[in-house]
């Protein structure tokens, strides 16, 4: 009888520990489980806020590409927002350019008179396209009508023609 | 008889324990996430100070200022490097908390940028307000736009400055805004920085000498430091005499070889845009072969920084590249 009552005794305080055991567990994996959805929260907060700075950055540098010295077109009049075509097409064979604005894309496109294709030294200034840092991937774009400024050959002068600079930060 | 008593049994321990080490947790994690949040805050404003430089860049223009205005009292860190081709613009942002820690030990993550130059102290600290000036520097053709930074806790005052430097300080509004004019050193306001032009002397902290030889001796510091500026050329002439007032001499130092590094590209971009266009009736032998000396110059100054306006064969190397450019009348300019 009295083996019987110890027994019940200690397997009495055995439970209470082993309750104790799977009310911690329990919990643990309860926060474990919150902090996951928190962080989750978080850090797509985070990548909100980055993707909204990096449009913001592309918004102002599209709007500001003009005015960069190597862009910017003083050789004739005073025109601000006049990017020089022909400084561009050189531009285009330097390498040391290619990380120094952090785009990952930037083109300046002739849109009238239009051409047609890629710039390149033979087909210029009868072409489209000068594209200084190539499109990786697909990435939202930001555009601003400037004005191509080259000089003609037959002119005599500058020629100035209508254009857009496409960035992506 | 039967004596009563409370049994504080293994459980009752047990929970306490628990309890203890689970409220211990909780306000640590609260706290380890309270300065990952600040981090995080102070890091997206620096890199919104950053974007937030672009508009203030000119264009055609000579010079622009502006007012940049925060919430709370904020430390802006200016850190020049040489890394790469074009050196780096770092900025890193620190914002004063009324909880906890007033400053965290170290300032949010750093945006860098290789197309701006920003001249001021290691770290600027504001109120406020940071007052920002945009100066257009042309050695001769346009390299960049100089971004000159100081913030409202910090009072320039001006003894007997030059016409311009006044004409143009008015223009822009920035009397009353951190710059000061005054006639003489005594007359400056206590704990402000003495700035003081040809003609004015004794207790300046910053002291420019102009004539031939265009040096700022910084007189406030430990040691007597000096760099030496030019004119720019062109209407824009005090660029570098405004970036050097208002900076440390280790940031312009930095900066100058930074630009020196810019001008050398943008003299080999010009010389290859001139062999480009000879053909086609665009462009001058005698403008190139003095590119080609500006971008050789440039290139290789790299140990020299500013004393490097200290040195005429660059500095007319530049102005016969301006005159010669200048003379293209008929033909079409380089730059």
């Amino acid at each position: 009888m009295t083996t019987l009552f110890r027994s019940v005794s200690y397997s009495k305080g055995q439970m209470k520990i082993q309750q104790m055991a799977f009310v911690l567990v329990g919990l643990m994996i309860f926060f474990g489980v919150a902090a996951l959805f928190y962080f989750t929260i978080f850090s797509s907060g985070i990548n909100e806020q980055a993707a909204l700075l990096r449009e913001r950055e592309a918004q102002e540098l599209v709007k500001r590409l003009a005015g960069s010295p190597e862009f910017i077109f003083s050789s004739g009049s005073d025109c601000s927002a006049c990017v020089d075509f022909d400084k561009a097409i050189v531009l285009k064979e330097s390498s040391e350019y290619q990380n120094f604005w952090g785009l990952n894309y930037l083109m300046i496109e002739k849109v009238y008179p239009s051409g047609e294709g890629e710039c390149t030294r033979s087909n210029y200034p009868d072409c489209k396209t000068i594209t200084l840092v190539s499109k990786t991937g697909e990435l939202s774009t930001r555009t601003a009508f400037v004005a191509l400024a080259r000089w003609d050959e037959g002119l005599g002068y500058f020629r100035y023609e209508l254009g857009r600079i496409h960035v992506s930060v | 008889m039967k004596k009563r008593g409370y049994e504080f049994s293994f459980a009752w321990l047990f929970s306490i324990f628990i309890g203890a080490a689970v409220l211990f947790f909780a306000i640590y994690f609260a706290t380890q996430l309270t300065g990952t949040k600040r981090t995080e805050s102070e890091t997206f404003a620096g890199k919104e100070i950053g974007i937030l430089l672009n508009p203030i860049e000119t264009n055609l223009e000579e010079a622009k200022a502006n007012v940049l205005t925060v919430r709370d009292e904020t430390r802006i860190y200016n850190d020049c490097s040489l890394r790469g081709s074009f050196g780096l613009q770092d900025l890193s942002v620190s914002i004063r908390s009324g909880i906890g820690q007033e400053w965290l030990p170290s300032p949010g993550g750093r945006s860098s940028f290789k197309n701006k130059y920003i001249f001021s102290n290691g770290v600027v600290e504001g109120n406020s307000n940071f007052f920002l000036l945009s100066k257009p520097f042309n050695f001769p053709f346009k390299v960049a736009d100089l971004i000159v930074l100081w913030g409202d806790k910090d009072v320039f005052c001006f003894v007997r400055p030059f016409d311009d430097v006044e004409e143009e300080i008015n223009s822009l509004g920035l009397v009353g805004k951190g710059v000061i004019f005054s006639g003489g050193v005594d007359e400056c306001p206590v704990g402000s920085k003495v700035v003081c032009f040809p003609g004015a002397s004794g207790g300046c902290d910053i002291e420019i000498e102009s004539g031939l030889n265009k040096k700022i001796y910084y007189l406030d510091g430990e040691s007597e430091k000096s760099v030496s500026y030019t004119e720019s050329l062109g209407d824009d002439k005090y660029a570098l005499l405004y970036a050097a007032i208002f900076s440390s001499p280790e940031v312009y130092e930095c900066q100058i070889e930074r630009l020196m590094r810019r001008t050398a590209l943008l003299a080999e971009l010009y010389l290859d845009k001139s062999q480009f266009l000879e053909p086609k009736g665009c462009g001058s032998v005698l403008v190139a072969f003095d590119l080609n000396r500006l971008s050789a110059r440039t290139d290789s100054v790299s140990s020299l920084k500013s004393s490097l306006f200290s040195q005429t064969d660059i500095l007319d190397v530049v102005e016969n590249l301006e005159d010669k450019n200048d003379d293209l009348v008929s033909q079409c300019k380089l730059f």
